[in-house]
């Protein structure tokens, strides 16, 4: 379970404070899949940031009951200047998984190939995308945060990421932020919208688009 | 994808768990370093060793030129090969520390990186490289002229106590990193060169007039230079060092740093 409080997060910029997340409520629990929807600029990344706790809330609680994945996106997570594979044993170590079982699984499931032995800056950010999709199920975590990585890309490896998700959705959470309705209805069950620093939960999915569409 | 590892050690509850997660973030961070600085194409190691070994032969032979000795008829090339791995290892871990979150950012993403890791991780790996060369020095100085140090534990005493202090330098450099990393990184170059001239690089303190001892003394890295130094040249020649002195720096910089740092890491990791 992933329980936010009353979180609140402020950001000073050049002196004076921006109020980014004004009380935000939140319960995710094993086998939950939500999209937050949200424009641009609306909080979205920041409060991944906060779940996954890379930052801390100015305010509020932020109760993890289960492993919450890093914001899993186009940038971030991985290291430019090493390879496919020795991000891998990289991660590996951090996360405490078998350094080898970590690069074989990953090698297979991103299907990189010999790119693996590339260092990751040349790669395109598909392949990044995959590369890091495919670390965190190796690591194997509770909760997946998702940052509008399958919204553009190669369709055939969405599906895939789509099925793996799937396959353990009994044991694991998906939170996806998107501003694309499309990617929301095939990953989700249940839909939310970020709007002027609050998360309102909409138990219809339809109901949330509208809401969406509405500003 | 049906094989199954292991289950992950995932919750950071306990204090074992959390230093063994700890420990393995760092483990990890050092082998990352390993791989960009000395790895694969990079000659990191290379350099490591030839730096200090082209100063100590540009000063032999302007000495030579001159007919110069060192004070105290201290073996040149054992002087400035030993001073100038001190300096480094200063160099490695406070320089750097500036751009550590901007350098890191995308592994930073990881909630179980910090930078304090980050920071751990690279003194750790450059005071024992450091020290490496350092040794690979002694015994060749040892082989071809015959001179082996005093005491070969005090002076890796002293360079773990100078990892330290370098280790609460780049705390304090890193928090303040905070306003500015590209400003403070301007302010901080220019005083690592100053800093070559006023540390124990080319001087040993005894060569100084004591007005100007009593000066340098103030710096906390020269205590450290006189202890190793004494370790490697033995007791025929004056040494100036207060361990306590030093000692407290380390403890106040560590301390300090370490609580800057806190305080400054949400404008970090923005």
């Amino acid at each position: 379970m992933l329980r936010l409080r009353g979180v609140r997060k402020t950001y000073v910029e050049a002196g004076r404070p921006r109020e980014v997340l004004r009380g935000v409520d939140a319960t995710i629990h094993m086998g939950d899949a939500v999209g937050i929807l949200g424009r641009n600029g609306s909080g979205k990344s920041t409060l991944l940031r906060i779940m996954s706790g890379r930052e801390q809330p100015t305010a509020g609680v932020v109760e993890r009951r289960m492993t919450v994945s890093w914001p899993l996106g186009y940038d971030g997570g991985v290291h430019d200047a090493l390879t496919g594979a020795d991000n891998a044993r990289f991660l590996a170590r951090v996360y405490g998984r078998p350094p080898g079982w970590v690069v074989d699984f990953v090698t297979e499931f991103s299907e990189l190939g010999h790119e693996m032995h590339e260092p990751v800056r040349t790669y395109s950010a598909g392949m990044k995308a995959r590369l890091s999709f495919a670390l965190s199920l190796a690591v194997d975590f509770d909760c997946y945060l998702l940052d509008e990585v399958t919204s553009a890309g190669d369709a055939r490896f969405n599906a895939k990421c789509r099925q793996a998700l799937l396959a353990r959705r009994r044991r694991s959470a998906v939170i996806l932020v998107s501003h694309h309705e499309e990617t929301v209805r095939t990953f989700c069950r249940h839909a939310a919208v970020l709007k002027r620093g609050r998360l309102t939960f909409y138990e219809d999915m339809d109901e949330a688009f509208a809401r969406y569409a509405e500003f | 994808m049906e094989r199954r590892a292991p289950r992950a050690i995932l919750e950071d509850s306990g204090f074992w768990r959390a230093a063994r997660v700890q420990a393995g973030v760092i483990g990890a961070l050092i082998l990352r370093e390993i791989h960009t600085r000395f790895g694969r194409r990079n000659l990191g190691f290379v350099w490591l060793f030839l730096e200090p070994a082209i100063l100590a032969v540009g000063v032999s032979i302007i000495r030579a030129v001159r007919r110069e000795a060192l004070p105290g008829g201290l073996d040149i090339v054992a002087f400035f090969t030993i001073g100038y791995t001190l300096f480094y290892l200063q160099r490695a871990v406070i320089a750097r520390a500036a751009h550590t979150a901007e350098g890191n950012r995308a592994i930073l993403a990881h909630a179980r990186i910090t930078l304090e890791d980050i920071l751990i991780a690279r003194t750790l790996l450059e005071t024992g490289a450091v020290m490496m060369t350092a040794l690979i020095f002694v015994v060749l100085i040892g082989v071809f002229s015959g001179v082996w140090p005093r005491s070969i534990v005090q002076m890796g005493i002293g360079f773990v106590l100078f990892g330290l202090m370098a280790h609460g330098f780049a705390l304090v450099v890193l928090s303040l990193a905070r306003f500015d990393a590209d400003v403070l990184d301007r302010i901080i170059h220019p005083l690592m060169y100053f800093s070559i001239v006023i540390s124990g690089v080319f001087f040993m303190v005894w060569w100084l007039p004591k007005p100007y001892q009593d000066v340098v003394l103030l710096l906390p890295l020269i205590h450290l230079f006189e202890f190793v130094r004494e370790g490697q040249f033995g007791p025929d020649i004056p040494y100036h060092y207060d361990l306590v002195y030093a000692g407290a720096w380390i403890l106040v910089l560590n301390v300090y740093g370490g609580l800057a740092l806190r305080r400054a890491r949400p404008f970090l990791l923005e």
